[in-house]
């Protein structure tokens, strides 16, 4: 069992870690995948970890090259037909074993998270900032409806922001739809919470998405996009991807290599989610495709128990990349 | 997240059924289950108790129709390419929720936990019974290899008939394997190596090939545990770590022929087959028990659909062998 973190380990490792960062300074310039972010702490934030990881930007905003994916934390498992998963995963995170994780992840040094506004995950997040002095940053995506006039949209985006949400983005389910069809619901989605002064990202699970909004000049400021390969049991076999995503066979990111080549003219910052197929695939595995094809950022999904582990194989793969076709975008 | 079971409730509990049993004893036959025994002129079985699982015999050792799996236990979740529901598993099931959810299974009517031998998740099988007061029986394979002399694997059924074990079982894999290999007498051996210990002595087998080669033989088992789940989920064909039973009609019918108890077992194909929609499938097509792997959470559940189940079966193709 992973060791357990009181509030005061907690504090106590935010303190050291404010400490350390403050030894390391700042310096200018875009930082490319395995360096440190250039930039001196956001205000009012106390500095990540002594033996941070390496961070990028979106916009203003100072992002581990590792973010916290929030599936588990929401009990949104993917597990194939093994739907007890879902169940096992809800009676193992628990809301005092999500503030637990969440404490963990900030110590490893992920200052981030990125989750959908599921149950009452947003009054937790809330708890670990007011109660645990939780700095992990939030990127949401609100799950209303987009319609038009997006009232109801709006007023999640609203709370979100009242709620010191710190990035949102177009949840992938409803893009993938509307990409297609309402493009111009897309960019009044982005603009919504843009004129929030947060940073505003569109996800997706098609590509068809970024496309679509690389091609009518979208607003957003960055991209959550889907991208794993197929090298997996339960993976598509050749022909079988033939939709965004499918729980079975199992496949988040339907054309990986298209992906990888389309994201290569993308300017924006990435952040690739699914990078495990939602545990498939190993974090070394899955987290250097990412890297190696083009991601900017990691979202992984993780248990307490996964944090180190995770974040030392991420800390072995960003000094370790090859030159990339597509540069550093974050 | 389910109440926790503490030892006062346990006793509490176990007291109150066993009240409960010791009125039922003297009530008429109830249950359907006992009916379709009758009508499948099977030997006689005791009642179940108003309120309990209904029981089986195999042998001398009456058992309750659901038997607590242990792969759960031992954190073997054969969760097809997750590899992380094997972490996942094991940080839920530590030592001290192993305890409580075997207590959870006693309280919900399940007498019987079935296993294979690891040390570890064996020391937490012992301290239930000594530290917790626990009496739920085990039936446990050893995991040494069969071979010519036996000394390794004798040593564990030594070992398992010291630490009180009820019945003993040749392991699957091992089973597979001695078959496979034309080694029938290898397998005789285990079964008497165990027989002589006085316990209930079974094959245990994931091939159909086992049972027909025992029965051809005369191996002289007091029952089987052979997997049987049906191939209707879409994992079925992943030829991943997901099949455990590759022939189930054909294992149907030959089990309609073999007088010796039915233990099925990976009956839900390790969580892709809903509890009801399994159940419903291994008692209607003749098993006499099933075991069925389950978290704390799940007991109370799974043990109110298989009364459900097992209240309502059909007429069964096979008679209650035990």
């Amino acid at each position: 069992m992973s060791a357990e973190i009181d509030r005061r380990v907690f504090v106590k490792g935010s303190v050291l870690a404010s400490a350390g960062a403050a030894l390391a300074g700042a310096s200018g310039g875009r930082a490319a995948l395995g360096q440190q972010a250039a930039s001196p702490p956001a205000s009012g934030n106390p500095p990540g970890p002594q033996a941070a990881l390496p961070r990028g930007k979106i916009g203003k905003l100072e992002v581990s090259r590792l973010l916290l994916g929030g599936n588990l934390l929401t009990h949104a498992t993917h597990s194939r037909d093994l739907r007890y998963v879902s169940n096992l995963a809800a009676h193992y995170n628990t809301p005092e074993k999500i503030l637990e994780t969440l404490a963990l992840a900030e110590q490893q040094g992920i200052n981030t998270l990125v989750i959908h506004t599921a149950g009452r995950i947003v009054d937790l997040l809330k708890r670990h900032r007011e109660k645990n002095g939780g700095k992990i940053q939030w990127i949401i995506c609100p799950t209303a409806p987009i319609e038009d006039g997006l009232a109801q949209y709006g007023r999640q985006v609203q709370e979100l922001v009242d709620d010191g949400v710190d990035a949102i983005y177009l949840w992938g389910v409803r893009s993938d739809v509307l990409a297609g069809r309402r493009i111009d619901l897309v960019a009044k989605a982005v603009n919504l919470a843009k004129a929030q002064g947060v940073p505003s990202g569109v996800g997706a699970h098609a590509l068809g998405v970024i496309q679509q909004c690389e091609k009518h000049k979208i607003n957003a400021d960055f991209y959550i996009k889907t991208f794993h390969h197929h090298k997996y049991p339960s993976a598509p076999k050749p022909g079988q991807a033939d939709d965004n995503y499918r729980e079975f066979p199992a496949y988040w990111c339907g054309k990986p290599e298209e992906t990888a080549e389309f994201m290569k003219t993308v300017e924006k910052p990435w952040i690739a989610f699914k990078v495990m197929a939602a545990g498939a695939i190993p974090p070394q595995d899955g987290f250097r495709y990412a890297l190696e094809n083009g991601a900017d950022f990691i979202l992984a999904g993780m248990f307490d128990f996964e944090i180190a582990e995770d974040v030392r194989t991420i800390r072995q793969i960003l000094p370790s990349l090859p030159t990339r076709a597509r540069p550093c975008r974050g | 997240m389910t109440g926790k079971v503490t030892r006062r409730t346990f006793v509490n509990r176990t007291v109150m059924a066993s009240a409960g049993a010791a009125l039922a004893m003297g009530a008429a036959e109830g249950g359907t289950s006992a009916k379709a025994a009758d009508a499948a002129k099977a030997p006689p079985n005791p009642p179940a108790p108003q309120n309990s699982l209904p029981k089986g015999k195999i042998g001398e050792l009456e058992l309750s129709r659901i038997i607590l799996g242990g792969n759960l236990l031992t954190h073997f979740t054969h969760s097809r390419d997750l590899r992380y529901v094997y972490n996942l598993a094991a940080h839920y099931n530590t030592d001290e929720k192993v305890l409580e959810t075997l207590a959870a299974a006693e309280a919900n009517g399940i007498d019987t936990v079935s296993m294979h031998n690891p040390p570890h998740p064996m020391s937490v099988l012992r301290r239930y019974r000594k530290e917790r007061g626990g009496k739920i029986k085990w039936i446990i394979c050893p995991t040494a290899a069969a071979e010519p002399g036996m000394a390794k694997y004798a040593q564990e059924v030594q070992q398992l008939i010291d630490d009180g074990c009820e019945a003993i079982y040749l392991w699957g894999v091992r089973a597979d394997g001695l078959v496979g290999e034309g080694k029938m007498d290898l397998v005789a051996k285990a079964v008497e190596l165990a027989k002589a210990q006085g316990v209930p002595s079974g094959v245990g087998c994931h091939s159909l090939d086992v049972v027909v080669a025992c029965e051809k033989h005369k191996i002289n088992a007091d029952f089987y545990i052979k997997t049987l789940h049906h191939h209707n989920y879409p994992s079925a064909k992943l030829n991943y770590d997901s099949m455990w039973c590759t022939n189930p009609e054909e294992t149907v019918a030959f089990m309609k022929g073999v007088q010796k108890p039915w233990i099925a077992f990976k009956t839900m194909a390790a969580g892709a087959i809903p509890p009801k929609d399994a159940l419903e499938y291994v008692f209607t097509s003749g098993a006499d028990f099933a075991l069925f792997g389950m978290f704390d959470y799940e007991i109370g559940e799974d043990v109110r659909i298989a009364k459900a189940v097992l209240a309502g079966l059909p007429q069964r193709a096979r008679p209650w062998r035990g």
